[in-house]
C-alpha cells in the first residue's frame, strides 16, 4: 500500500488579494513548514531588517531601563507631575498601552464566537500583542507610586495590621481588573500554543528543541477526547474573555468617571472607552502586521483580507469614538452646569487648544479616508493611517487627563503640566520593551496558531473555498 | 415547495385579530380622555413611545446587519422591514401625544414658564422649545421613512433579479449604502430619545442616554422576529430554509443584546450613583422610591439576572420553542423597562391606570395590523439572497 | 484512558490515514464493529470525530461553572467582609454595603476562577502532562501533529486480536498500520 510519497513543494508567497484569507497552492503540510519555517531558519537566515528593527528596540528598552533606574533613585519628583496635575503621563501610558492589548483579545475571542474567516493567522500574533502591552501598562502605576516595592499593599492579603484595601475605590477595582486581564490573557496565548508547540516537538531538527518543545507541548498528542474537551475550554474562554476584555477598560474609564472632576465624571465613559481601545489596538495590529508579513514573506497568510477587514473595524470603532466626542461636546453644553461648559470650552480653546485640534485631526478627520477602499487597499496609506491612529488615541488620553485637571474648580489652583525628559524617555522606553517582546516572539514562537491555520484550511476546502490540488502520483 | 398560502392565511388571521384590538383599545382609550385628560396624555404617550421606539429599533438592528452581515439578518430581513416601514405611522401616535392640544405642557416641563427660573432649564432653550422640538421631530420622521423605504425597495430590486451575482451586488451596494446611514440613524435616534424622553427631566443629563435607551428598542425587535420566526418555521419558506446554527446565532445575539442592555444601563448607574450629585442622582432617586423602587429591582432582576441565566445554557439556544418562549417574556419585560424609563417624572407616585394598558394594546394592534400588512405584500424571505441560498443548501444536504 | 492497558508487550494497532474525511470514516466503521478501547489522533480537532469514537460526554463546562460561581460568591464576600466587617470605614458617606461598587470586582473573580479552571481543568481531564504515552514509539506518529490522521485500536479492548484487527483495519483506506508497542 505504501509508496514512494510526493512532498508538496512549499508555494511561493501570494498575496491572494483581499477576498482570501489563504495564498493559492498550500495545503495542511506547507502551511506548517511555512509557519515553522521562520523559526527553523538558522539565526544568520533572519531578514536583515528584522535585526535592524531589533537592535532599535532594544536600544530603546535600554532607555527604560535607565528611566527606570533614575526615577527609583530620585523618586516621582524627576517627572513632570505636579498639583494639581498629579496624574500624568504615566496614567495617560497607561490608558494608552492597556488599550492597545484589547485588540489582541478582541481578534481572538468576539472573532472566534462570530465565526469571522479572517481571526485565523493574525488571532496568536495579536494575543502576544495583548500580552506585551499589558505588560508595558502595568508597570506605570506602579512607577507611579512612588514606593514601587510595596506595590504588593494594593492587594487584599491577611497583614498584621489588619489594614484592607478601599473597595470602593475605582483604583483596587483597576488592580483587579488588570492582573485578572493579564492571567487570562496568558491563559489563552499558552493554551493556544500548547498543540503548535507539539508539532514542533515533531518537526524540530535539533535534539535541544525537541526536549524543550516536548516539555512545552505538555505531552499534547493530538487525541480526538483531549481536542474534545480544548476545543470546549477554548470556546468557554473566548465567551469569558469578550466581557472581561469589556470589563478591563470600563474600568480604566471608571478611574476617571467615578470622579466628580468635570471632563471626566461622565456616563459615556464606559462604552466610548471600550471602542477606543479596540480602535488603537487595531491600529497597533495594522502598525506591526505590515513589516512582519513583508519581512518573513507572510504575505500568503496574512493577506489584504485581514489588513482590509482590520481596516474597517479601525473605522467603525473610530466613529463610535466620535459618537462620544459629540455627546461630551452636547452634553457639557446642554447640562447648564457651568463647570462642565467651561471645562470642554477650555479644552478646544484653552492652553491645550493644540492637543484637541490634533485629537480631531488624528482620530476623526484623517481615518475618515478609510471609507475609500483604495486607501484601504493601499499598505502605505494603511500603515501611516494607522500611525496617525495610535498618536490620534494617545493624545485623546492626554486630552483626558491633563486638560481635566490643569482647571481644578478653584482658579487659585489652576496650573500647567510640562513633561520633563525623563517622562518622554520612560514612555519611548516602554515602547522599546513593547517592540523587543514583539520581535523576539515573531522570530522564535510560531507566530500563526498552525493548528487553527489547518483547521480552517480544511473546512475552506470543504466548503469549496479554497481548492487544494491533488498531488501527482499518490499511493492510497 | 409547498404552498406558503397557509402562512399567508395565518398573518391574515392575526392580521384581523390585531386590528380588533386596535380598534376597541384606542377607542376605550379615546373614552378615558373624557375622563381624564392628564393621565390620557401619559398612557398614550407610553403607549405611542414604545411601539415607535420597537420600530427604530428595527431600522437600526436592519442596517447594522447591513454592514457587519450574518445569515441571522437575511432571515429575519422581512420582520425587520415590515417593522421599519411602520415607522412613519408611529409618529402619527406621537404627534397625538405631543401636539394635542395642552399635551406637551402636560409632559415636558421645559415649556411650564415657572420652570424657566431654573437657571440650568433657561439655559437650553435654545435647544428645548415648540418650535425646534417641531422641526427635528419632521426631521426624524422623513429620515427615517426614507431610509425604511429606500432599503426595502433594494431588497424588491433584488427579489426581482434573475442573476446571482446581481443579487449579490445589491447586497454590496447596500452595505455601501447602510453604513453612513447607521452612523447618521444612531446620532438622529439620540437626539429623539434626548427630544422625547430624556427632556421630561430637563434638568438632567447623561451621555450614554441615547445608546442605553436605543439598545433596550433593539431588544425588543430582535425578541419579535424571533418570536414570529418560530412561529413560523414550520411552514414554507421558512421551514425549507432555517436551521439550527442559525437559530443558535440569534439565541447568542440575545444573549449578547441583553448584556449590552445591562452594561450601558450599570454603567450609567454606577457613574451616577458614585458620583451624587443632586443634578443626576434625581434621576435614579424618582425611579427607586415611591414604589417605582419595586419596578426598578424587578426589571433588573428579571430583564437580566434572569434571561442571562437562561441563555447561557445551549440548550435552550438550540430549541426553537424554548428561545421563541423566553422572548416572549423579554418583550414582556420592555413594556416594563420603557414604562420605568417614561413614566416616574409624569406620575411620582408608582400607579398604573387601565389606560396605560388599553392605549398600549390599542397603538399595539394598529401597529401589528400594519406590521402584517407590510408582510403579506411580498415573499416572507428575500429571494435572491446569496446568504439565504446558502442556508437552504445546508438544509438540503443535512 | 490506558488504565487498563498492560504495561508491556502491545499497547495497540494504529492505522494511519491521510485525510481527516478517511479518519472520520474508519473511526465510524470500527465503532460499528464493536470496537470501544479506541483514540483517534488528528493535527486539528476534526468535527465528529470524538462523537465516532463513541466520547460524548466530558465536563468543562460543568466545572467551569463551578468555578465561576465559586468566584463570584467569593469575591462579593471578601468585599463585603472588608467593607463592612473586618475594616468599616465611613467613605464620603457611602454606605458600609457599597454593593454597586463592588459589582467590577466581583465580576473579575468570577472570570478568574473561571477561566483557571478551564485551562487547568481542561488539561487535567485530558491526563496532561504526560510525557510517555505508547503512541509516541510508532516512528511515523510525529505527523500526527502536521498532516497524518491516526486511528488506534488498544489491546485493552476485549475484542482487540492482534491478526483479526490487523486484518479489519487494513480494510479500511488506511494508508499504513503499525503496531503500537509499551
Amino acid at each position: 500500500m505504501k509508496t514512494e510519497e510526493v512532498v508538496r513543494p512549499i508555494p511561493p508567497d501570494i498575496d491572494p488579494g483581499p477576498d482570501h484569507v489563504l495564498g493559492p497552492g498550500h495545503d495542511i503540510a506547507t502551511v506548517t513548514d511555512r509557519i515553522s519555517g521562520v523559526i527553523y531558519q538558522p539565526l544568520a537566515k533572519t531578514p536583515k531588517p528584522w535585526f535592524f528593527a531589533f537592535a532599535a528596540a532594544f536600544a530603546l528598552l535600554q532607555l527604560l531601563l535607565i528611566a527606570a533606574a533614575w526615577l527609583f533613585y530620585k523618586g516621582v519628583g524627576v517627572w513632570g507631575i505636579v498639583i494639581p496635575i498629579a496624574w500624568g503621563f504615566a496614567i495617560v501610558n497607561f490608558v494608552w498601552w492597556i488599550g492597545i492589548g484589547h485588540a489582541g483579545t478582541l481578534i481572538s475571542a468576539i472573532l472566534l464566537l462570530l465565526k469571522q474567516d479572517w481571526r485565523t493567522s493574525i488571532n496568536r500574533f495579536s494575543e502576544a500583542m495583548t500580552l506585551f502591552a499589558v505588560a508595558c501598562a502595568g508597570m506605570f502605576p506602579i512607577l507611579h507610586l512612588g514606593r514601587p516595592w510595596l506595590a504588593y499593599w494594593l492587594l487584599p492579603y491577611p497583614n498584621s495590621m489588619w489594614l484592607w484595601p478601599q473597595p470602593r475605590s475605582p483604583l483596587l477595582w483597576d488592580v483587579f481588573a488588570v492582573s485578572t486581564y493579564a492571567t487570562v490573557s496568558l491563559l489563552f496565548w499558552l493554551t493556544g500554543l500548547v498543540p503548535d508547540f507539539a508539532t514542533m516537538r515533531d518537526t524540530s531538527k535539533h535534539q535541544w528543541q525537541r526536549v524543550l518543545f516536548g516539555m512545552l507541548s505538555l505531552g499534547w498528542r493530538g487525541s480526538a477526547k483531549h481536542w474534545s474537551r480544548y476545543q470546549m475550554a477554548y470556546l468557554i474562554l473566548a465567551g469569558l474573555s469578550t466581557p472581561l476584555v469589556v470589563s478591563v477598560h470600563t474600568v480604566v474609564s471608571f478611574d476617571f468617571a467615578i470622579s466628580i472632576l468635570p471632563g471626566w465624571h461622565t456616563t459615556i465613559f464606559p462604552p466610548y472607552f471600550v471602542a477606543g481601545a479596540i480602535y488603537s489596538g487595531f491600529a497597533m495590529v495594522i502598525t506591526l502586521a505590515i513589516p512582519t508579513r513583508k519581512w518573513f514573506h507572510m504575505e500568503g497568510l496574512i493577506t489584504m483580507r485581514h489588513l482590509e477587514a482590520a481596516a474597517k473595524v479601525m473605522l467603525g470603532t473610530g466613529l463610535i469614538v466620535a459618537y462620544g466626542y459629540a455627546m461630551e461636546a452636547f452634553i457639557s453644553w446642554y447640562s447648564g452646569n457651568p463647570y462642565e461648559s467651561f471645562m470642554y470650552w477650555n479644552r478646544m480653546t484653552g492652553p491645550y487648544w493644540w492637543s484637541y485640534v490634533m485629537l480631531i485631526s488624528c482620530n476623526i478627520a484623517i481615518p475618515q479616508l478609510l471609507w475609500i477602499r483604495k486607501v484601504r487597499l493601499n499598505l502605505t496609506a494603511l500603515f501611516i493611517i494607522s500611525i496617525i491612529v495610535n498618536v490620534g488615541m494617545w493624545l485623546e488620553r492626554f486630552v483626558i487627563v491633563i486638560t481635566s485637571l490643569h482647571r481644578d474648580f478653584l482658579p487659585s489652583s489652576w496650573g500647567m503640566y510640562y513633561p520633563t525628559i525623563w517622562d518622554w524617555a520612560t514612555f519611548i522606553g516602554t515602547i522599546g520593551l513593547f517592540t523587543t517582546l514583539m520581535w523576539l516572539f515573531v522570530r522564535f514562537v510560531p507566530m500563526l496558531a498552525m493548528f487553527e491555520v489547518r483547521e480552517d484550511l480544511h473546512h475552506m476546502q470543504h466548503t469549496g473555498a479554497y481548492e487544494v490540488k491533488p498531488l501527482p502520483a499518490h499511493g492510497d | 415547495m409547498s404552498e406558503p398560502n397557509v402562512l399567508i392565511e395565518r398573518i391574515s388571521r392575526s392580521q384581523r385579530t390585531a386590528l380588533i384590538i386596535g380598534i376597541v383599545g384606542i377607542a376605550a382609550t379615546f373614552a378615558g380622555l373624557a375622563v381624564n385628560k392628564t393621565q390620557f396624555t401619559y398612557s398614550w404617550f407610553y403607549g405611542s413611545l414604545f411601539w415607535a421606539g420597537l420600530s427604530a429599533g428595527a431600522l437600526g438592528l436592519y442596517l447594522l446587519n447591513n454592514v457587519v452581515g450574518g445569515k441571522w439578518g437575511a432571515i429575519i430581513r422581512r420582520f425587520l422591514e415590515a417593522s421599519a416601514k411602520v415607522l412613519p405611522y408611529t409618529f402619527i401616535p406621537l404627534a397625538i401625544a405631543f401636539f394635542l392640544p395642552g399635551a406637551m405642557h402636560t409632559l415636558f416641563p421645559w415649556v411650564r414658564p415657572e420652570f424657566l427660573k431654573d437657571p440650568a432649564v433657561a439655559h437650553k432653550i435654545a435647544y428645548l422649545n415648540p418650535q425646534g422640538f417641531t422641526i427635528r421631530f419632521i426631521i426624524y420622521l422623513l429620515f427615517w421613512t426614507f431610509l425604511g423605504y429606500r432599503l426595502s425597495s433594494r431588497t424588491d430590486i433584488q427579489d426581482k433579479t434573475k442573476d446571482h451575482a446581481e443579487g449579490v451586488a445589491i447586497q454590496v451596494r447596500m452595505r455601501q449604502f447602510s453604513a453612513p446611514m447607521l452612523l447618521l440613524f444612531v446620532l438622529t435616534s439620540t437626539f429623539a430619545f434626548f427630544d422625547w424622553v430624556m427632556s421630561l427631566e430637563p434638568t438632567w443629563y447623561s451621555t450614554i442616554y441615547g445608546a442605553m435607551y436605543l439598545i433596550g428598542q433593539v431588544l425588543a425587535m430582535l425578541a419579535l422576529s424571533i418570536i414570529l420566526l418560530v412561529r413560523y418555521s414550520d411552514q414554507s419558506p421558512f421551514k425549507e430554509t432555517i436551521n439550527m446554527p442559525v437559530t443558535h446565532d440569534l439565541g447568542n445575539l440575545m444573549l449578547a443584546f441583553t448584556m449590552v442592555w445591562a452594561y450601558l444601563s450599570f454603567s450609567q448607574f454606577l457613574i451616577t450613583w458614585a458620583g451624587n450629585l443632586p443634578e443626576e442622582i434625581q434621576w435614579y432617586q424618582r425611579r427607586f422610591t415611591h414604589g417605582w423602587g419595586y419596578v426598578a429591582w424587578t426589571v433588573s432582576v428579571f430583564h437580566f439576572c434572569v434571561p442571562f441565566f437562561i441563555l447561557l445554557h445551549r440548550f435552550v439556544k438550540r430549541n426553537p420553542k424554548l428561545l421563541a418562549t423566553l422572548c416572549v417574556y423579554m418583550f414582556l419585560m420592555r413594556f416594563l423597562d420603557v414604562f420605568w424609563l417614561s413614566q416616574p417624572p409624569l406620575r411620582p407616585e408608582l400607579s398604573v391606570s387601565w389606560m396605560d394598558l388599553t392605549a398600549l394594546a390599542g397603538i399595539g394592534g394598529i401597529w401589528f395590523f400594519l406590521f402584517f400588512q407590510q408582510l403579506k405584500t411580498r415573499p416572507l424571505l428575500p429571494l435572491n439572497d446569496a446568504r439565504l441560498i446558502a442556508m437552504r443548501h445546508e438544509h438540503h444536504h443535512a | 484512558m490506558n488504565d487498563n492497558a498492560p504495561r508491556t508487550g502491545l499497547y495497540g494497532l494504529m492505522a494511519e490515514f491521510t485525510t481527516p474525511e478517511q479518519l472520520l470514516d474508519a473511526a465510524n466503521k470500527t465503532y460499528a464493529a464493536g470496537y470501544r478501547q479506541m483514540d483517534a489522533y488528528s493535527p486539528m480537532p476534526v468535527e465528529g470525530l470524538a462523537d465516532a469514537i463513541g466520547f460524548r460526554k466530558h465536563y468543562v463546562s460543568q466545572a467551569v461553572l463551578a468555578a465561576g460561581l465559586t468566584g463570584c460568591v467569593g469575591g462579593f464576600s471578601l468585599l463585603y467582609w472588608i467593607a463592612k466587617i473586618a475594616y468599616a470605614h465611613n467613605v464620603a458617606g457611602r454606605p458600609f454595603n457599597s454593593w454597586p461598587a463592588f459589582i467590577p470586582i466581583t465580576f473579575e473573580c468570577t472570570v478568574l476562577l473561571s477561566a483557571l479552571m478551564a485551562v487547568f481543568g481542561m488539561f487535567a481531564m485530558n491526563g496532561l502532562p504526560q510525557p510517555y504515552h505508547p503512541v509516541f514509539n510508532v516512528p511515523e506518529f510525529a505527523r500526527a501533529t502536521k498532516d497524518r490522521f491516526f486511528l488506534c485500536v488498544e489491546a485493552a479492548d476485549p475484542l482487540f486480536d492482534k491478526e483479526r484487527t490487523r486484518e479489519f483495519l487494513s480494510t479500511l483506506t488506511a494508508y499504513e498500520v503499525a503496531d503500537v508497542e509499551n
